[in-house]
């Protein structure tokens, strides 16, 4: 299996575990490579900061010419992230460029955490939470990120 | 298929020999530009007599049939040479060398060279300055290595077409590639020959991972300008880089890589459209069809001086019985030579009806949206209306719909990149955070359910039995040839001259009915008032003749000729009058 995979997920793949990103970290499945486990940390002086969220990615047959498919697994309250876990971000869609790589990805994400953007939502309830009321909007977020992303791990 | 619907629609056949006569017409067109229908000076003053006189007069079959529609139909595959026609008319009539300054002009017309002229013939220093002065030729050229990308990318499609052959190609090359090279997109190594980059933005990738690019936005775009591979690098590849990338790949992509080229410029050009038909390209054991019935084929006398009667029977007209055919899209490209509007367009390869903006079956006394409204309504009962409800939406800039996949209300139309917002409709730029787009924007009408069901149900009812007595009248058409010559085979009486009058009469009725049965819908969605009153009389009219010629065709009789001939003339009338004001 491992042989037939391209050179450029094995180099990815090298990278991340060799390199890993602060907050971030990807392992790929052991018996499928192009899976991953993904855990990325609260930003500090976010309303998720202290939670560790779990993501599955997955390099679809294409990759590098189509986008990761990414997916929170843990409950997150966030405007650009459903129910399901899918998240609104526009690399994973049409600005994706295969020059990009997991670990932008992973980056943006992490990014994403820190800065919502209630503008281009996914999940319309929470966003209009976030843009009626921001403080509560952030209280909920840090209640889910206590009851889903502390407690349970 | 041997039957031929004459619709009065000035049609022209693709082949070599009609393709030059029609240039003539072209440019005759041009000539003159009050008389757009070329109608002579006698017809004319019938018309405006008979608008202001009374009816019912022999001379109303000149009266200009509004749904008259110039069109010529060429296959896909000869987009090359309507661009080069068009290029050919702008150089010639602005008197330009450079054949890029013609695509420069085309482009900025929507590509349609007959409004690029009137624009031109109105006022034509002020032309040459808006287009040509130096300040803009400047811009236009330093701004526009991507533009003259963007421009040349419509060129040589299918095959080296006369423009194409005149403008330099910029040959696809790259300088200063380090021998030893590192393509970052497969992470290899690799030598320079193996190494490729866009002129405009030079980020050097392997072919290998351009073809496959390539290769998947072909398979998942919906136009053909892809941009450069790296990050945040917007620069578009146009056609000629992609096809170098693309040589190895299969021909069916190669093909389909063309097409969305095509779709592109059709898109782009306000007087071309696709034809939307299918063709069946291989049927098993197909029937054939009624076989072709021509006045010059019988030359025989009349001797026979009683009145034979030809008796339709409706029930021994079984249809077709459908075979398992293979199909493929016709694709054929309609050209037109009038003003773009709502008419109707019959494809000369497939034979399909449509209308020339929308691509639906031809609708007129509607407009497009009306239409698409009301097929969407007579959906009701299935689930699709719910579904394209809750899941699609016209885009509020080119109206083209759009289905809504995924969760994000932030959309980006595909056709002309306009982004919006899915809840409320707005333009996304002005779509602030202090904006409400949540706001519940039902109508307070009071219409009961059940109430609204009914008007509907009067409505449909009308407009489904028309359509249902149009599938008749196909199979009166084929009944009328066989029945025609059966009898005068037969010597039962008649010429064929005595009888062809059937056939133009079950013509009228056919393009009668097809009108009437299209008022329908027009008339649920007009309010009420006074001019849904005159409407509903002009419709009742009309279905008033239009079942009194159909009656008198069921039982026909050679003694009824005369009054059958009148009849037919007033049913044209009354379609010609319903439909003039749609088409002013
Ligand atoms: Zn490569
Ligand atoms: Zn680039
Ligand atoms: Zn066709
Ligand atoms: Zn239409
Ligand atoms: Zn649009
Ligand atoms: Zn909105």
């Amino acid at each position: 299996m491992s042989n037939l995979l391209p050179t450029r997920i094995l180099k990815e793949t090298q990278r991340l575990m060799q390199e890993p990103v602060p907050g971030i970290s990807a392992t790929p499945d052991e018996s499928n490579a192009k899976y991953f486990h993904v855990m990325i940390l609260g930003p500090s002086e976010s309303p998720y900061e202290g939670g560790a969220f779990k993501l599955e990615l997955f390099l679809p047959e294409e990759y590098p010419m189509a986008p990761p498919k990414v997916r929170f697994m843990t409950k997150i309250y966030h405007p650009n992230i459903d129910k399901l876990g899918r998240i609104c971000l526009d690399i994973l869609k049409d600005k994706w460029s295969p020059a990009l790589q997991i670990r932008t990805v992973l980056l943006s994400i992490q990014a994403l955490l820190s800065a919502p953007n209630p503008d281009d939502p996914l999940d319309n309830q929470v966003a209009n939470q976030w843009k009626v009321n921001e403080a509560e909007a952030i209280k909920t977020a840090k209640e889910w990120t206590k009851k889903y992303a502390i407690d349970s791990n | 298929m041997s039957v031929q619907l004459n619709l009065g629609d000035k049609l022209y056949i693709n082949d070599e020999k009609s393709t030059e006569d029609l240039d003539q017409n072209y440019d005759d067109d041009y000539d003159d530009e009050d008389d757009q229908y070329n109608y002579d000076d006698d017809h004319n003053n019938n018309y405006i007599c008979d608008s202001e006189g009374e009816m019912d007069d022999d001379n109303d079959i000149f009266q200009i049939d509004p749904e008259i529609f110039e069109y010529e139909i060429y296959p896909m595959n000869k987009i090359d040479s309507i661009l080069d026609k068009k290029c050919e008319k702008i150089l010639n009539a602005l008197n330009l060398d450079d054949p890029l300054d013609s695509l420069y002009l085309l482009k900025q017309f929507n590509w349609n060279p007959k409004t690029l002229l009137e624009v031109y013939n109105k006022d034509k220093s002020s032309f040459l300055l808006t287009y040509f002065s130096d300040d803009n030729n400047n811009n236009s050229k330093k701004s526009s290595s991507i533009h003259k990308n963007k421009l040349v990318s419509y060129l040589n499609i299918y095959s080296e077409s006369q423009i194409g052959s005149r403008i330099k190609k910029d040959a696809v090359k790259c300088k200063n590639i380090p021998v030893e090279s590192y393509c970052n997109i497969c992470c290899s190594s690799r030598t320079s020959s193996e190494m490729l980059s866009l002129d405009e933005c030079g980020h050097l990738f392997c072919t290998e991972c351009w073809q496959m690019h390539f290769e998947s936005l072909i398979g998942n775009s919906s136009g053909h300008f892809f941009e450069c591979m790296q990050t945040k690098c917007n620069v578009v590849a146009g056609k000629d880089f992609v096809l170098k990338c693309l040589e190895n790949t299969d021909s069916n992509r190669i093909e389909k890589y063309k097409k969305l080229v095509v779709l592109d410029l059709v898109n782009e050009s306000e007087d071309l459209q696709i034809c939307p038909g299918e063709l069946v390209i291989k049927a098993k054991n197909s029937i054939p069809s009624t076989p072709k019935t021509h006045v010059s084929h019988f030359k025989l006398i009349s001797t026979v001086t009683s009145t034979p009667t030809v008796s339709f029977n409706f029930k021994s007209t079984s249809p077709v019985t459908e075979l398992p055919q293979e199909t493929k899209k016709c694709d054929s490209i309609v050209w037109i030579k009038n003003k773009p509007s709502a008419k109707r367009v019959v494809c000369t390869t497939c034979e399909t009806q449509f209308c020339f903006l929308c691509s639906t079956p031809y609708h007129a006394p509607n407009n497009c949206s009306t239409i698409r409204k009301w097929n969407l309504k007579c959906q009701d009962d299935s689930e699709t209306r719910n579904y394209l409800l809750v899941h699609t939406q016209d885009c509020p800039k080119c109206k083209v719909c759009i289905e809504k996949n995924g969760g994000c209300s932030h959309m980006t139309c595909n056709r002309c990149k306009h982004e919006f917002c899915w809840v409320c409709g707005n333009d996304w730029k002005t779509h602030g955070p202090t904006y409400d787009c949540n706001r519940y924007k039902g109508n307070s009408e009071q219409d009961t359910a059940r109430e609204a069901l009914n008007r509907y149900t009067h409505y449909y009812h009308r407009w489904i039995n028309h359509s249902n007595s149009l599938k008749f009248e196909k199979a009166l058409r084929e009944q009328c040839q066989l029945k025609i010559t059966e009898k005068i085979m037969n010597k039962e009486g008649g010429t064929l001259v005595d009888w062809e009058f059937l056939t133009e009469a079950v013509d009228i009725l056919t393009k009668a009915r097809y009108t009437l049965q299209y008022t329908y819908p027009y008339a649920y969605y007009l309010e009420s008032n006074e001019v849904k009153m005159l409407f509903e009389n002009i419709q009742a009219e009309l279905e008033r003749e239009v079942e009194n010629l159909s009656h008198s065709l069921e039982k026909v009789n050679l003694n009824d000729k005369f009054n059958i001939k009148i009849q037919m003339s007033i049913v044209e009338k009354r379609r010609k009058t319903l439909l003039k004001d749609f088409f002013q």
